[in-house]
């Protein structure tokens, strides 16, 4: 189906390509009716990146190749071009850019959020989302902007209008300077992205929104697709748009190197495939790549070095940053090696960087064959164009370039580019570089001359050599006795110097007058030579001879260091092992355990094995068991791994999708980056898991994921996968948007009432949703075909999964009014609280709280930040742990995350809680409300092997965490973190040091790259504004 | 019977007091009290294991070792036992905004940033709200002094040191108008901004700096004589050249605090205070030949780069001792209001990471008094305030830190707060045995 599709679609191109000449047009003045045949001979010809002919010729007629090959007799009406040897190669395709579209304006912010959208008409309700967007009627024919593309050796570019997350189509470009033939293919792709452009429209805020828009797009586009023409009364041009384009290749412009496995689920869900325009920093993930085999389209963008002289300037880089400087190039080869199939990128590079960027590409194992063929045939067979381009064969367009030597061989460049047949691009001889010494012949007097500055304006100056009477230093001269006589010295004439293509104009003062000089550059910029006139009016004759080539800088930052370089998994990384540790086998001896479990606390033995604790008491027996590592802890501490049950780490762009009222469509689980140094911190304060989650700007927030700290894993890995769904919801303030600032007055509530009825008003949808679901089901066959099906509500269906206790909520909650409120509301649909989450006024309600079986998470202390903490005490936990409520105290912030222990042990100060209990706040108890006790959160047999070992009692402020397993691994140890910090700095100061040494060997600098430290609270909320 | 009409009184005041202030500040101290065989951690670095502390009239007259010397206890009213607890000077918290806050998001309450960048006549002074709810919250963990500071500008203004116990703030006041606090300029330009917007942000830097130096130039030459026509900033300014006030200089980098070390010599400041200094360990050695005195920001705070060591902000009080640096901890920052309730485990968690523990108690107490000039407090000796409070166990050690009686200027004062009524209240209504 879908070749078949192919072949439509290339047939439709040539049939379009052909016909375009026989569209009448009213000619002016005398036709030009001749079609003039081109004779390419000598030539290096390459037909594809595989196939060379030494001494070829290639003829073309008007747009075609009219044939290629060894011998082929050349027609006498041929034009010829005598290539002497120069190579010729089928032009490269470029797949992602805005070469000639016209930019469009972001619209005038209206005074208040905008929570519709502006496009008026039966369009999608999201502003970002345009699939009728066709980047064809908003061409710009401009032909100085292709020139950089031809420069390049570019002959087709697909453009986009880069806005939207669904973009529309793109449109694929001849660079022709005949603005009627300009485009191939109309519409030749669709766009997507994570990135919702100019829209106003407030949603989405965040990433996980974009993913969820997606996602819900195109369940709707296939619902529509699937029942609109039957049963639907009315057609939205969007969606009629994606239906009539499904056909076309999908481009994923991909922009954050993890939104690739972002994207590639959604493909996956969708049963959509993508070309994923990539980020060039593949390399680093590449395991995961790997597995997934996407079709990729890569730049070669590759950072050029900071100034990091300044050593305060360099401790702002990022250690990612400055590996990324030394590895990029790295990427291409990486990619070939493992086989993945990759088009290249270049729209943003100039062409000197690009052909540098390639150069050290393949100085880093990637092979010139792979990137012709990525440059070549492999995007012109992913646009469906395979038939008309992408190679050299007799009938296919003739796009082609002229290289000067071998491509991407040092100094290579294109010398010509012809597109359709016809010469788009020469590269003008002016830009022989001339600058380096000369010997000046004029007159009897041999000068030097010496030409220097920059390439397109040098500036000349002449010079001759005398003897000065002075001794004192210099370049001495001595007399035959040895004694000093003169020193040689150099005089120097100024010069007016001028170039003019290839005609050079010299005049120098000589006595009272000029000598004035004109010539020609010829040899390549060898020899110059021509006339001039003294001072007497004297006709003269002069000429140079070049001595030697300006030294010239390296450009090429790569070359000067080692030649091949190998990058390490999880280099780019602070802190983080190449190898993730495996899984010990370790009887901990002679330690105080703290079991938060039936066993309490007591000295003797803990033995892990395979991940799990095997057995814990007094003299374990471990007879006949091989490999076992025996420690002596010698008094120390060791605690189940700390659960966070609130935590907003390791969250990536955006931790509140804080548009709309409801989002329970949005996940925490879509957009967790496995590679924030927060988790890594984290279990250097003991905590093993946690509970990420969606912040509290609304009242239906979005799903949360539950994660181990498995420092140095995927994203997806790191999730703990028995563990059930869970949702945030939020009460108070911030769903009220009181301390967002007069702009935020319009969005429905604005009060508590209102946060209740929006609440029954959600689940009442959600109950239609789900009968109307049951009903369809219940139906027959026959019935069904005859029936509009329900279409998949994203939203709706995470509500339903709260109804049916499929998935547990816990909800940010301060003020007893409202936690009353949302237990009597959840009464009333038949389902059940899970978790209060900050519950700060828990201790007024406690005992309505037990009653309705919810369970609460508290800050340990925090108070007096909002008007409706006022009332919160440190009492809060103990109380509500006394009324036997499973109670847990959490974080909501990356730094206390890590001191978890401590604010455990304010249960004890605040209301004396018994150090077991306090200590249960945060290990058994975070994971019953998570519903993962059944295998981590205490020290029990058969459990994970998720423990911390610590200097002390875990509850005292004076106590250090010395070691965390997770799942049996050691994923933190203090001793060797001393180690780990030195080989970083070591790693880094190496990389900077490179980075100084490129710089000095003239490698243009790129500004200073200062990492940011964005950390999340539960009411950061972020609109790009 | 007498306790139990005590009882029905409390309940009485604490019912018509309901929704106004909350305690009641202690009344002079008329008794002559005597705490026997406590620790006392006297704040200046030594500690007594079992101790005697006398007190009369607001001032100690007694510190002794119980075991050393013979203990005249006749002629003291009250003679406390306080054996196995601890004794400590009372804490101070530096650099504080208690008092002039009360509910972050409500911005009715903030009263300690002036709108414009040069403020030195901006007083905290009478502003300070002596009835905050705050205030309650923190004195029962053992702060009971604190350096209520402006915030904002480039000078935000002016300093007082206050007691957390009086009926208003002239009662509260113990050194008026003691200090300046000077926001320096940042020096390091965000190099991710556009290269127009770097030029920008380079200029603003530099004019920041030359209004900087302006404004002091002019201020001196102003206090070098009598002036017909008062001019408020400037007059604010006058001591900080004759010495009587302390320049706050609150700023993070390297560079900063280099620039700012060669303006205190230019003007020949004396005394001048770090505040923050985040890059300071990179520096210590430049600091400590310079004399300058460090007020350290929060010891719990992340590590400033990603790549920075784990444990940086927490070693970095036991690295300041080390540099033989005068320094105390300072908790500016994400709800400090409340947060000063959590300043003594700042100090616990360095103790943790290498500061000598009766270090750490002068950090809390001694080196503030010296920084902040206060001769009579910071320290438990013959002849100071009586302000000092005792606790069940360890103060820096959350779970430890119980404090039972607290006394500022030998007034023992009220170590009730609205936390602990709702806490009984509700305690009451379960039928919960409520410990406070």
């Amino acid at each position: 189906m879908k070749r078949y599709l192919l072949f439509v679609s290339s047939f439709f191109v040539l049939l379009l390509t052909i016909a375009q000449n026989h569209l009448f047009i009213p000619h002016i003045g005398i036709q030009e009716n001749a079609v003039a045949t081109h004779a390419f001979i000598n030539g290096v010809i390459h037909l594809d990146s595989k196939t060379t002919i030494n001494d070829g010729v290639l003829l073309i007629k008007g747009d075609r190749i009219s044939d290629v090959g060894e011998s082929i007799p050349i027609p006498k009406n041929a034009i010829i071009h005598d290539l002497n040897q120069k190579h010729i190669y089928p032009s490269f395709i470029e797949l992602v850019s805005e070469l000639n579209v016209l930019k469009e304006e972001r619209k005038k912010r209206t005074n208040q959020p905008q929570y519709k959208s502006s496009k008026e008409g039966p369009y999608h309700w999201n502003e970002a989302v345009r699939p009728e967007y066709n980047t064809a009627n908003f061409i710009q024919f401009d032909h100085e902007k292709t020139v950089p593309y031809l420069e390049k050796g570019y002959g087709i570019v697909l453009s986009h209008q880069n806005n939207g997350i669904v973009r529309g189509t793109g449109t694929l470009l001849a660079l022709t300077k005949d603005y009627k033939k300009v485009i191939l293919i109309d519409k030749a792709a669709n766009f997507f992205s994570f990135s919702k452009g100019k829209s106003n429209q407030i949603y989405p805020t965040s990433l996980m929104g974009s993913i969820a828009l997606l996602r819900q797009y195109f369940i709707d586009s296939k619902w529509y697709e699937k029942n609109n023409v039957n049963f639907h009364p009315t057609a939205n041009l969007s969606y009629e748009a994606q239906i009539a384009n499904n056909h076309l290749p999908n481009m994923f412009m991909v922009e954050s190197k993890l939104n690739l496995f972002r994207a590639q689920k959604i493909s996956k869900e969708a049963n959509l495939d993508f070309y994923y325009k990539g980020t060039g920093k593949e390399y680093e993930n590449l395991e995961q790549i790997k597995a997934l085999n996407p079709k990729l389209i890569i730049p070669v963008d590759f950072p050029k070095p900071m100034n990091l002289d300044n050593p305060y300037d360099a401790i702002s880089v990022s250690t990612s940053e400055l590996s990324h400087w030394k590895y990029a190039s790295t990427n291409l080869g990486r990619l070939e090696k493992e086989n993945l199939s990759y088009c290249i990128t270049s729209s943003t590079l100039k062409s000197k960087d690009f052909f540098n960027a390639i150069r050290s590409s393949i100085k880093n194992e990637a092979s010139v064959e792979k990137i012709i063929y990525s440059l070549t045939e492999l995007p012109a067979r992913w646009l469906g164009i395979d038939s008309i381009c992408g190679n050299l064969k007799k009938g296919k367009l003739a796009n082609f370039i002229i290289t000067d030597s071998k491509i991407f061989s040092k100094n290579s460049n294109v010398i010509e580019n012809w597109v359709l047949g016809s010469k788009q691009f020469e590269k003008p001889t002016e830009e022989i570089d001339i600058r380096g010494t000369y010997q000046l012949m004029c007159g009897a007097k041999q000068k030097k001359l010496t030409v220097s500055g920059p390439v397109n304006s040098p500036k000349a100056i002449i010079s001759y050599p005398f003897l000065a009477d002075s001794t004192v230093n210099g370049d001495l001269v001595f007399n035959n006795e040895g004694e000093k006589i003169k020193t040689k010295k150099e005089k120097k004439i100024k010069t007016t110097f001028l170039r003019n293509s290839n005609t050079v104009t010299l005049s120098y003062p000589e006595g009272d007058s000029y000598i004035r000089l004109n010539g020609l550059i010829e040899d390549g910029g060898n020899k110059w030579s021509g006339e001039g006139q003294n001072k007497n009016g004297d006709w003269l004759s002069w000429s140079v001879i070049k001595n030697k080539n300006l030294n010239r800088v390296s450009e090429d930052s790569n070359s000067t260091i080692d030649p091949i370089k190998s990058f390490n998994s999880n280099q780019h990384l602070d802190f983080c092992q190449e190898k993730y540790p495996s899984q010990e086998n370790i009887i901990f001896k002679n330690a105080t355990i703290w079991t938060s479990d039936e066993l309490g606390t007591f000295k003797g033995d803990l033995w892990i094995k395979n991940g799990k604790i095997i057995a814990v008491g007094k003299n374990i027996n471990t007879e006949g068991s091989d490999n076992l590592k025996i420690i002596d802890l010698d008094g120390k501490h060791i605690s189940p791994g700390i659960i966070d049950e609130h935590s907003h780490i390791a969250i990536q762009n955006g931790v509140n999708e804080g548009s709309n009222a409801i989002t329970s469509e949005v996940r925490i689980g879509d957009v967790i980056n496995p590679e924030d140094i927060n988790i890594y911190r984290q279990l250097s304060g003991g905590v093993t898991a946690a509970q990420l989650l969606h912040g509290s700007a609304n009242p239906v927030g979005g799903q949360s994921a539950i994660i181990k700290m498995r420092w140095g894993q995927t994203a997806e890995n790191m999730k703990i996968l028995a563990a059930p769904g869970f949702i945030k919801f939020a009460l108070g303030e911030n769903v009220k948007q009181s301390n967002w600032g007069w702009r935020y007055s319009v969005r429905y509530p604005q009060t508590r009432m209102g946060v209740e009825q929006i609440y029954y008003d959600a689940f009442s949808d959600a109950k239609n949703y789900q009968n109307s679901i049951n009903n369809y089901n219940s139906l027959s066959k026959k019935e069904k075909s005859i029936k509009t099906s329900p279409k998949r509500n994203l939203q709706l269906e995470a509500l339903s999964e709260i109804i049916d206790e499929k998935r547990f909520i816990t909800c940010h909650s301060y003020i007893q009014s409202e936690i009353n409120m949302l237990m009597k509301m959840a009464d009333s649909m038949g389902f059940q609280i899970n978790t209060f989450t900050h519950i700060l006024e828990g201790y007024k309600v406690a005992d309505k709280m037990k009653k309705h079986g919810v369970g609460a998470s508290t800050f340990s202390d925090w108070w007096a930040y909002k008007y409706e903490v006022r009332d919160a005490i440190p009492y809060n936990a103990c109380i509500l742990s006394k009324m036997g409520i499973v109670t847990a105290v959490n974080s909501d912030d990356a730094e206390m995350g890590r001191r978890l222990n401590q604010e455990a042990s304010k249960a004890i100060k605040y209301g004396g809680c018994s150090e077991n209990e306090a200590l249960k706040l945060v290990t058994i108890n975070p994971a019953k409300l998570l519903h993962i006790d059944q295998f981590t959160g205490s020290i029990k047999v058969g459990k994970d092997a998720d423990i911390v070992i610590w200097t002390r009692s875990p509850l005292s402020i004076y106590s250090k965490v010395e070691q965390t397993y997770v799942d049996g691994r050691l994923l933190f140890d203090s001793e060797k973190q001393e180690d780990l910090f030195k080989e970083n700095e070591a790693k880094r100061s190496n990389l900077i040091t490179e980075m100084i040494a490129a710089k000095k060997n003239g490698v243009p600098t790129q500004r200073i790259k200062k990492q940011v430290n964005k950390l999340h609270k539960c009411n950061d909320f972020e609109i790009d504004e | 019977m007498n306790k139990k009409l005590l009882h029905t009184i409390v309940i009485l005041m604490s019912l018509c007091l309901n929704g106004v202030s909350q305690v009641t500040p202690g009344e002079i101290q008329s008794k002559s009290i005597l705490l026997v065989g406590g620790t006392a951690h006297l704040g200046n670095g030594s500690v007594i294991q079992k101790s005697v502390i006398g007190f009369k009239k607001g001032v100690i007259n007694q510190v002794a070792d119980l075991e050393k010397n013979k203990i005249d206890s006749l002629s003291y009213d009250t003679i406390i036992n306080i054996e196995g607890r601890e004794i400590y000077p009372g804490f101070i918290a530096m650099n504080s905004t208690l008092g002039l806050m009360e509910i972050g998001a409500v911005r009715a309450t903030k009263d300690y940033r002036e709108s414009g960048k040069f403020n030195p006549n901006a007083r905290t002074l009478t502003s300070y709200n002596t009835d905050s709810r705050i205030t309650p919250t923190v004195r029962s963990n053992g702060v009971l002094i604190g350096q209520i500071s402006p915030r904002g500008g480039i000078i935000s203004g002016t300093s007082s040191v206050m007691r957390f116990d009086a009926w208003n703030w002239e009662d509260a006041v113990i050194k008026a108008d003691e200090g300046i606090h000077l926001n320096w300029p940042r020096s390091r330009v965000n190099q991710n901004l556009s290269q127009i917007e770097i030029k920008k942000s380079q200029k603003n830097i530099q004019k920041q700096k030359s209004l900087l130096e302006e404004f002091f130039l002019k201020a001196q030459a102003y206090s070098k004589t009598n002036n017909n026509i008062i001019d408020l900033k400037m007059e604010a300014m006058k001591s900080i050249f004759n010495g009587n006030k302390r320049l706050y200089i609150h700023a993070d980098e390297v560079q900063q605090i280099k620039d700012i070390i060669s303006f205190k010599n230019k003007f020949k400041l004396e005394k001048i205070t770090l505040v923050g200094g985040q890059d300071i360990h990179y520096i210590l050695e430049l600091i400590a030949e310079n004399k300058i005195s460090v007020l350290i920001n929060r010891v719990h705070s992340l590590p400033h780069y990603r790549q920075s060591q784990l444990d940086d902000s927490y070693k970095l009080a036991a690295k300041l001792f080390e540099a033989g640096i005068l320094f105390c901890f300072e908790n500016q920052g994400d709800m400090e209001q409340m947060q000063t309730r959590n300043l003594p485990f700042l100090a616990g968690t360095a103790v943790a990471y290498g500061l000598p523990y009766e270090e750490a108690i002068k950090a809390l107490s001694y080196n503030c008094a010296q920084i902040l000039g206060l001769e009579k407090y910071g320290v438990l000796e013959s002849g100071k305030s009586a302000t000092l409070f005792i606790s069940n166990g360890d103060a820096l050690e959350i779970m430890k830190n119980k404090v039972t009686h607290a006394f500022i200027d030998g007034r023992e004062i009220d170590l009730s707060n609205d936390q602990i009524k709702n806490y009984e209240k509700y305690c009451e209504k379960y039928g919960l045995e409520s410990k406070p």
